[in-house]
C-alpha cells in the first residue's frame, strides 16, 4: 500500500497490514514508534548505543508478535513502551555493580561559561540528574514529563496503579529538583 | 509535552524538561534501516510458515490418459450414451423399425432366406470339407 495512504492508519491496523505482508507498514510503524522507544531508552540508560539496541530489540519483538496481535486489547505504543522499559530494567540490573562507580558527576567548575550555555548542557545536566534516580522514579518521570504520557497510560506501561505513578513522579521530581538545585543558576535558569 | 507543575518545589524543573525534549536523540537512518530489515526478515519467515504445504502432484492414471485422448469428459459421456443407445436398440428395437429391417434383409438375401434363418457363422465342418 502506498505510504501516503497509510499515514492516517492506526498503529493497530498498520500492525495487521504488516502481518499480512504489507512492506510499507513496517517502515511507517518504525517511524512512529522507534523514536519514542529510543528516547525512553536513552534517558533510562544514559547511553546512546545501548538505547539503539533496546529500540531495535523492542521493535523486533513487535514484529514477532504481529501475527498474534489482537486489535483493541492494548495500544501498540503502550506495549512498546512497556517492552522497552523492561529491556532497560534488565540492562540496568546487569550493569549495576559496575555503574555504582561510574555515575556521571555533575560538573561544578563551569563558572564563566554560564552565558554561553547551550541547551545541550541543560539537557546533559538533566540526564545526569535522571541517572541518579531509582529506576522506577526515573521511568515514571521520563514517561510523564519528557514523553508526555498521561498517568493512566504510565500505569499501564509500568503495570502499577495510577496512585503509585503519582507517588513515583512526585518523589522523582523532588529528587531531580534537589539534584539540579545547584545547577539552575549556573545553567541560566536562576532568578536570583 | 511536559506537564506544567505549579508547585514552588518544582519551579524551574519544566525548563530542564523542555531542554531535555529539545535535545532528545533522533532515529538515525542506520537504525531505521536495521529495524526495517528485521521487520522484512520476520515477515518473510512468517508468511513462509503460513503457506500450506505443497500437495504432491500425482501422475495421471490410465482413465485420465484415455479420457484426455478421446477429448475429455464430455466426449466420454457422449460415447457412453451412444453405446448404451445402440445396445438398447439391439435388444429391444422399436416396432417401427421392423419393416425397414425386413426390406433391407430381403434386398440383400432375397425372398427365400429370412433374417432369422441366416447362418452368419457356418459350422466348422463345412469349412473343413471344402478345404
Amino acid at each position: 500500500m502506498p505510504y501516503d495512504a497509510l499515514s492516517a492508519v492506526s498503529d493497530d491496523a498498520l500492525l495487521v497490514l504488516y502481518a499480512n505482508g504489507d512492506a510499507e507498514a513496517a517502515r511507517l510503524l518504525t517511524l512512529r514508534l522507534a523514536p519514542r522507544v529510543l528516547r525512553l531508552a536513552a534517558r533510562m540508560l544514559g547511553d546512546a548505543a545501548e538505547a539503539e539496541d533496546v529500540a531495535q530489540e523492542t521493535m523486533l519483538r513487535l514484529w514477532r508478535i504481529a501475527t498474534e496481535w489482537r486489535a483493541g486489547e492494548a495500544q501498540v505504543s503502550t506495549w512498546t513502551y512497556r517492552v522497552a522499559s523492561n529491556l532497560c530494567t534488565d540492562r540496568l540490573r546487569r550493569r549495576r555493580p559496575v555503574d555504582l562507580d561510574s555515575v556521571p558527576e555533575v560538573e561544578d567548575d563551569r563558572a564563566g561559561v554560564v552565558e554561553g550555555m547551550i541547551e545541550a548542557d541543560r539537557a546533559q545536566a538533566l540526564q545526569a540528574a535522571l541517572d541518579t534516580l531509582p529506576e522506577r522514579q526515573r521511568q515514571a518521570v521520563v514517561l510523564r514529563h519528557l514523553e508526555g504520557l498521561s498517568n493512566p497510560e504510565i500505569a499501564e506501561v509500568m503495570d502499577i496503579g495510577v496512585e503509585a505513578v503519582e507517588s513515583l513522579t512526585a518523589r522523582g521530581k523532588r529528587a531531580l529538583a534537589a539534584a539540579l538545585a545547584g545547577r539552575r543558576e549556573e545553567l541560566g535558569y536562576g532568578d536570583g | 509535552m511536559a506537564m506544567a507543575d505549579t508547585s514552588d518545589e518544582f519551579d524551574g524543573l519544566d525548563a530542564f524538561f523542555e531542554a531535555g525534549q529539545a535535545e532528545a536523540p533522533a532515529l538515525s537512518d542506520a537504525l531505521l534501516a536495521r529495524i526495517v530489515a528485521d521487520a522484512a526478515a520476520v515477515q518473510a519467515a512468517a508468511l513462509q510458515a503460513a503457506k500450506p504445504a505443497p500437495v504432491a502432484r500425482r501422475r495421471p492414471g490410465l482413465w485420465h490418459t484415455l479420457s484426455a485422448a478421446i477429448g475429455g469428459r464430455g466426449a466420454v459421456a457422449g460415447l457412453l450414451s451412444a453405446t448404451l443407445a445402440g445396445l438398447w436398440l439391439g435388444f429391444s428395437p422399436p416396432a417401427q423399425l421392423a419393416p425397414l429391417t425386413r426390406s433391407i434383409s430381403q434386398s440383400v438375401l432375397g425372398d427365400t432366406t429370412t433374417l432369422d434363418g441366416l447362418d452368419l457363422i457356418p459350422a466348422i465342418d463345412t469349412v473343413l470339407t471344402e478345404g
